[in-house]
């Protein structure tokens, strides 16, 4: 798939100041997350007249609850989400994971490694330092 | 929900008009406020302003960003009408509430336009503070010599 393309399918979910995030560019894949708000997927569905195809059940990983969605795209097909929030002592912060292929569970603790890393979960740890 | 107009034209200026509208009641805001109490209370102003309607034409904000714009629009008025805030620092933080802390042992009094000259504001666009009138929140290199 051209990356023109991945981008292009990836943008389909963001909002106006909703930033889709890139953590990797892959041969076959992108990951990446959007910070979804208080209001969840559901919101992020609702304003951006997205169709939710199927949710699977709840992934326990390491402590955290991630929620897998698949979101279909008009003209380019399928959408991974998972759904994770964590809890803080300022705010909460709730975000996507997202991928153009429905993951592993080893590629689930990878995208979540490379999250980690990213700046909005640095920002969390540091006005949450109890977390 | 989303704050709404009749249609897209004038959506940048009418925009401008709803931070104007927030901005002059925001020293009117119930204390202590959270964020849904802020919603709450600009909700209540847009209300009365026939310019503006709820999920009936063209979207110009949603209603969650106005705990934001309330937050952006406090601020702007304490610096013009240079009152003090109350500081209190967490590690390498700067969290800066007005009027006070409600649930605090030790806060700093501090004037808004330092904090901005010298600190640097992190960007929490869209976050949902728990504490109760917390406004924003700035990042300190060095606090020590600050205190």
């Amino acid at each position: 798939m051209e990356i023109k393309e991945k981008i292009q399918k990836i943008k389909f979910l963001s909002y106006e100041d909703i930033a889709v995030v890139i953590l990797e560019e892959q041969e076959d894949n992108i990951l990446f997350f959007v910070e979804t708000g208080y209001g969840g997927l559901e919101t992020l569905k609702y304003e951006n007249n997205l169709r939710l195809e199927k949710t699977e059940d709840y992934i326990v990983f390491n402590n955290y609850n991630l929620k897998g969605y698949i979101y279909k795209s008009k003209s380019l097909g399928d959408v991974y989400l998972y759904e994770v929030s964590f809890k803080g002592d300022v705010y909460d912060l709730y975000v996507a994971l997202g991928s153009l292929k429905k993951l592993s569970y080893s590629e689930l603790e990878y995208m979540l490694k490379l999250f980690f890393l990213s700046e909005e979960f640095t920002t969390f740890n540091i006005v949450n330092p109890s977390v | 929900m989303f704050i709404t107009i009749e249609n897209e034209k004038n959506a940048e200026e009418l925009k401008g008009q709803l931070r104007l509208l927030i901005n002059r009641s925001i020293e009117n805001v119930l204390i202590p406020f959270n964020n849904e109490t802020l919603i709450q209370f600009c909700l209540e102003q847009i209300k009365q302003d026939k310019r503006f309607s709820f999920d009936k034409g063209f979207p110009i904000l949603r209603a969650a960003e106005l705990a934001d714009m309330a937050r952006e629009e406090l601020e702007w008025h304490i610096l013009t009408k240079k009152k003090t805030v109350f500081v209190v620092v967490q590690k390498d933080l700067l969290k800066v509430f007005y009027p006070y802390p409600v649930s605090c042992e030790r806060a700093f009094e501090f004037s808004m336009h330092t904090i901005r000259q010298n600190y640097q504001r992190l960007k929490l666009n869209g976050k949902i503070f728990k504490d109760f009138n917390l406004i924003s929140i700035f990042l300190l290199t060095n606090y020590k010599n600050f205190l």
